[in-house]
């Protein structure tokens, strides 16, 4: 089999070419894998929304039809307002953390601002802190009465400070852990978009202002909208964040709502699933009109062709920027982890004044020996690590795969393949849970009580941000080098091993990096798979936080944010090295 | 092989059999906990075989394996595996698993004695006397099914560096005092057993009328109980209703500025249902593991681990804690409870969510 092969070229005869085995062995065998894997558990999810009893190991009774699952969810008082305030937190949200990752990213890709590489840098930490943590941390740091902030604020002698138990609090926190997202998407497209335009627009007079405007941004606006209807769906999910600050301030979210649906008693599984169902159709409806947007963007001229990014030369106001931007990341990262450093070595976090604060006596280390003496964190963190392990390497192969498929053959059913591999970013990693545990239970290879499964999950779960990263990669190479390769005498394989994979290597890294990180951090999927000896990290915190422990909640999560510090910069490291020596 | 390495071989088997038998006496006077037989030796040897119990708990992970340790400490060889998991998501779990026929459960223990109910129901639950069946009242077990392997009750909490003098509350009338609108923390009858019995509580003692009263002080709804105090004790409520569990962990083991009510009216004491399941694959291990759990010397264990509050009346209260009597303890059996349940949430659900 050849790469052309695959690609599709016409061949005479009813001798089985390498494209027919491609589409009549191997596209079955692979679309089989991707409908357990990824379509079973949503489909079963749908499902399970119309039926008045779980389908619980595929157990689906189909006389139990109903449509009272989104009747009883519909007619809930506070469905519309809950929707109303996802809707709005999550646009909001969207809002800014697409204006904080433009302005950065524009930063430090097209001005000569002081310090940009650190900028560059800093400014995808946030991403390493959890949401829950993330919104812990917040949670410290701005409480009404005992924020730390709040209090420093009233030792001063002024009255009021600031406020997270509110929606403007909720959409700060969003824009925080998520603007990270809109700026790696921009600063890959603005380092890639070709100059030449923005210059011949400098060249007839256009000003700096009309250059970004009319120039630079439509440039990269795919990038921009691809990154924003990611946030947007996230946004639309996200428990964590909500679960923390909005209880207190009696603000209701969909993601809260489904989570007290499956957790508290009685479940209400079919209408959380129905819920889930809801949230699927208006991903998929942002996922239609994204694609209606940027289908429309004939002028985009993005491309590899290698042209220098055109750099803004600023005076003395580019340490303005620069000030805005280290301002912007104090308050972005170090405070958070200051909050939770704070946290983990004070002996009592309920104090009331600055005194009481700032009082020295109480700081600890108890807190970090306890946890590193306890075997259950030890082994939850072996656990975790194997899981990320695991994910990574089935993932990036199963992702590769995917993105072979779809921007590298002419194989019938490649679109399909496309939008299998979008829906899990739909699917809320609440009930998503559910789903794996009601379809993989009954496949008889004695999955189930296995770190195996979590491993798959997370595979499942994260096919969309894994395949993005790799897709993009191999978009780029042309086809001419594939090509060049079969002539030269080079196999199918050959061609793989020496020339896609190779050139494809940043996609790979960093859909390597991605999967560490989102399988370190994740949370949700886990919950209706994980046993006694199968327990990760984040179930350890969620169920130390259940229970009070704020202290060793902090001390968790500076672990947790440790090892997805290192993770990121071995990663940008390697990177780096790859870069250089391509 | 040489005549010394015969008599050498003669020796270690005969070591290895006389320290079995050591073992196993050890093993056989683990039994006795207490002065409670908690089992026959031949259970023990059972359970020693399998060795290990799979338990499925409502409680925190991290309670349960401080308390399972006394456990194995008694009896080293069988090991607890825990999985710690709300009682809706537990139940969901048990559920999928008897129907696809993979019975990975041992022992459960959840807060929800309807979703016991409809387990016992569905055939999933196995017949189980543990020798201490005498201690527990009828209101805290169903004979030969479930019994309250833990307890909690329910009380007002108050943040004494908030309220002092004349404002302090003693009773559960006083969660209505318009001073504390819009600084009083909740939850809704949605999140569980737990709250569904101290609803039941409420309407119980002082009418609906009552809750309309609730509704008006604007509280803060929470969906945990360590929400609700972590929110009391930073200071972002002035007072609020929580479980003894989730008061005793703040207020004891974090020196929080907290205060519990323990009122006239009494409090709702509401029951961890602890059962063995049908199917199990360690059925003698999971048996022992039960009967030990509602010994005297499991209840005190669980007690002292978590402020839990145990159905038995020979067990002390944790230290700090006042004697359960004391408490004036209100409960509902699980008969009327089953009766009641669906009506009483959209009854509840009717004024405040």
């Amino acid at each position: 089999m050849t790469a052309t092969d695959i690609a599709g070229s016409p061949r005479e005869g009813w001798r089985p070419t390498g494209r027919t085995i491609a589409q009549w062995v191997f596209f079955p065998l692979f679309f089989l894998t991707l409908l357990t894997l990824i379509l079973l558990p949503v489909l079963i999810l749908v499902l399970g929304s119309f039926l008045s009893e779980p389908p619980r190991a595929l157990q689906i009774d189909l006389g139990g039809l109903t449509l009272n699952n989104y009747r009883e969810v519909i007619a809930d008082p506070e469905f519309l307002l809950m929707l109303a305030n996802t809707v709005k937190a999550a646009v909001m949200g969207t809002l800014g953390a697409v204006f904080v990752g433009i302005v950065l990213a524009w930063m430090v890709s097209r001005t000569n601002v002081p310090g940009r590489k650190f900028i560059e840098y800093s400014a995808v930490l946030p991403m390493m802190m959890p949401p829950l943590v993330g919104a812990f941390a917040w949670d410290i740091l701005g409480s009404p009465q005992s924020g730390i902030l709040n209090i420093l604020y009233r030792s001063t002698g002024l009255e009021g400070g600031i406020n997270l138990y509110s929606m403007a609090g909720i959409c700060f926190v969003f824009i925080i852990y998520y603007s990270p997202y809109v700026f790696l998407f921009t600063t890959a497209a603005l380092k890639n978009a070709d100059a030449s335009l923005e210059e011949a627009a400098a060249m007839c007079g256009a000003g700096r202002l009309r250059v970004v405007l009319q120039i630079t941004l439509p440039l990269v606006l795919p990038a921009i909208l691809s990154a924003a209807l990611m946030v947007l769906v996230l946004l639309i999910e996200i428990f964590a964040i909500p679960a923390v600050l909005a209880e207190t301030a009696h603000i209701k979210f969909i993601s809260v709502q489904i989570w007290k649906m499956i957790g508290f008693a009685p479940p209400k599984v079919n209408q959380a699933s129905a819920l889930g169902v809801m949230l699927i159709t208006i991903t998929i409806v942002l996922v239609m009109v994204q694609h209606k947007l940027t289908s429309k963007q004939s002028f985009v001229t993005v491309s590899g062709k290698g042209s220098r990014p055109r750099v803004m030369e600023f005076g003395g106001i580019r340490w303005l920027f620069s000030g805005i931007a280290f301002t912007y990341l104090m308050i972005a990262v170090i405070l958070p982890y200051f909050a939770l450093l704070f946290i983990s070595t004070k002996g009592s976090l309920f104090f009331s004044t600055a005194s009481q604060m700032l009082d020295t006596s109480d700081l600890t280390l108890d807190y970090f020996r306890e946890a590193m003496r306890d075997p259950i964190i030890t082994h939850s963190l072996i656990n975790t690590l194997l899981v990320c392990a695991g994910t990574v390497v089935i993932g990036v192969v199963l992702y590769f795969a995917i993105a072979y498929v779809v921007h590298k053959t002419a194989l019938r059913g490649r679109r399909l393949i496309d939008i299998i591999s979008v829906i899990p970013i739909a699917v809320p990693g609440l009930i998503i849970g559910l789903g794996y545990l009601w379809s993989w239970i009954s496949i008889p290879i004695g999955l189930y009580g296995t770190l195996m499964i979590i491993i798959l999950a997370y595979v499942s779960q994260f096919t969309p941000q894994g395949s993005r990263a790799i897709g993009g990669s191999l978009i780029q190479i042309h086809k001419e080098l594939e090509e060049s390769s079969r002539m030269c005498g080079g196999g199918f394989f050959y061609t793989m091993r020496r020339v896609v994979i190779p050139l494809c290597m940043p996609g790979i890294f960093a859909a390597m990096v991605l999967l560490l990180v989102l399988s370190f951090r994740e949370l949700a999927t886990a919950l209706f798979l994980y046993t006694a000896k199968t327990q990760v990290f984040s179930l350890v915190m969620l169920d130390m936080w259940l229970r009070g422990s704020t202290n060793y909640v902090a001390v968790l999560a500076i672990f947790q944010v440790s090892v997805l510090l290192v993770i990121y910069i071995a990663g940008s490291i390697l990177r780096q090295r790859s870069d250089r020596s391509a | 092989m040489k005549l010394r390495s015969w008599i050498g071989l003669g020796l270690s088997a005969a070591l290895l059999a006389t320290s079995s038998q050591v073992v196993l006496a050890q093993n056989a006077d683990a039994l006795n906990v207490e002065g409670e037989q908690i089992g026959t030796p031949e259970l023990l040897a059972a359970a020693c075989k399998e060795g290990q119990v799979v338990y499925y708990t409502g409680q925190s992970d991290a309670d349960e394996r401080a308390i399972v340790k006394t456990f194995e400490a008694r009896f080293p060889c069988v090991k607890v595996s825990v999985v710690s998991a709300a009682t809706g998501r537990l139940y969901e779990r048990v559920q999928t698993e008897a129907q696809a026929n993979q019975r990975y459960v041992d022992v459960l223990m959840f807060s929800d004695e309807v979703l016991a109910a409809k387990l016992i129901e569905a055939g999933f639950v196995e017949d189980w006397m543990p020798p201490s069946d005498a201690a527990y009242g009828d209101t805290y077990k169903v004979k030969g099914k479930w019994y309250a392997g833990s307890g909690q009750v329910m009380y007002p909490v108050y943040n004494k560096n908030l309220v002092q003098g004349d404002d302090i509350p003693k009773g559960w009338k006083d969660l209505a005092n318009p001073k504390f609108k819009g600084k009083f923390g909740f939850f809704p009858i949605s999140v569980g057993g737990t709250s569904w019995m101290t609803y039941a509580f409420l309407i119980d003692r002082f009418g609906e009328d009552f809750l309309k009263e609730l509704k008006a002080q604007q509280p803060k709804m929470f969906t945990t109980y360590n929400t609700v105090m972590l929110n009391l004790a930073r200071g972002e409520s002035e007072i609020g209703v929580s479980s003894s569990v989730n008061e005793y962990v703040v207020r004891v083991k974090q020196n929080a500025p907290v205060v519990p009510v323990h009122p006239e009216e009494g409090v709702p004491f509401i029951k961890m249902v602890m059962m063995q399941m049908k199917g199990a694959k360690n059925p003698n291990a999971g048996e022992l593991f039960g009967n030990w759990y509602l010994s005297k010397e499991g209840q005190t264990s669980v007690v002292n681990v978590r402020g839990a509050t145990s159905a038995r009346l020979d067990v002390d209260a944790a230290p700090g804690n006042p004697p359960l009597a004391d408490l004036k303890p209100w409960a509902l059996s699980n008969k009327e409870m089953v009766e009641q349940y669906e009506a009483l949430i959209k009854k509840v659900e009717a004024i405040i969510i």
